[in-house]
């Protein structure tokens, strides 16, 4: 990570269709997520994964979801603490050049 | 020109891979099952045209007949069956927010797809497959795949939209 900032690269459709397959993501520490944000997490049970934080705060912890009907369901990802989120989605580069995106604050 | 430069890097010097699997098979999607049953009912339209011309029908003509009209009611079930099967279980809210439209479109469907099937009247069913395409392309694009448009090479010859796949 360089100044907070890291670039990953992604696997797999559950983000579909802001993130596609293979995309690039450039990922930025935060102090606090909001809903709507899509974070890097480093679940317990998942790994490292990528997904959209649905509800929740700092204090609480965040519930998380895939954009994909597909995704491992938000029951199952359970509950996930903020010191586990590693940084919130800044810049999406899909494979496809239609679909590069700046992610909303 | 940004990927292809992130990706020529990450082969020399591999960045982390982040997971965005699904846990469950993901479900397979393809609205060209309901564009052929647009193409079949514009045919059965064309094909009971053609005995409507005739000054006097057979008993077979008949039997064609109920065949032809019987096909059309069924393939106008499964366009709305198809469509529905997408729009409920397939379209979600970013999809919805990208493409706002799509709900007005699906409804349109549904209520083109029932005059096609009381009715034997071609404008009705071109105007149902223009709908049945675009939803096509909205699908594709929140796929990031690319169309293009293409005469069905079969009667009745109309166009239709496919994915860019290769």
């Amino acid at each position: 990570m360089i100044f907070g900032y890291q670039i990953v690269k992604t696997a797999g459709d559950s983000m579909s269709p802001a993130i596609f397959d293979g995309a690039y993501l450039l990922i930025k520490r935060r102090n606090t997520y909001q809903t709507g944000d899509i974070v890097y997490v480093r679940h317990k049970r998942y790994g490292n994964i990528v997904k959209r934080i649905v509800s929740g705060d700092k204090k609480t912890g965040y519930y998380i979801d895939g954009d994909n009907i597909a995704s491992v369901s938000m029951m199952k990802m359970g509950i996930v603490e903020h010191v586990r989120i590693v940084g919130m989605v800044r810049m999406i580069i899909n494979p496809s050049h239609d679909n590069n995106s700046l992610a909303k604050n | 020109m940004l990927f292809k430069l992130l990706e020529k890097f990450d082969k020399k010097h591999s960045f982390q891979v982040l997971s965005a699997h699904c846990d469950i098979p993901c479900k397979i999607y393809d609205p060209i099952t309901a564009q052929l049953a647009v193409l079949t009912m514009i045919r059965m339209v064309d094909l009971l045209n053609e005995l409507d011309n005739k000054e006097e029908l057979s008993l077979n003509d008949k039997a064609q007949f109920g065949r032809l009209v019987s096909e059309k009611e069924t393939h106008g079930h499964k366009v709305k069956d198809e469509i529905r099967v997408i729009w409920g279980d397939y379209i979600k809210q970013p999809q919805l927010d990208a493409y706002p439209e799509i709900h007005e479109l699906v409804h349109s469907i549904m209520l083109t797809a029932s005059a096609a099937k009381q009715h034997i009247d071609k404008d009705v069913t071109l105007k149902l497959l223009t709908l049945v395409n675009r939803f096509s392309e909205i699908f594709w694009a929140t796929k990031g795949i690319d169309t293009y448009t293409a005469v069905s090479p079969y009667p009745p010859a109309q166009t239709l939209v496919y994915p860019k796949l290769s």
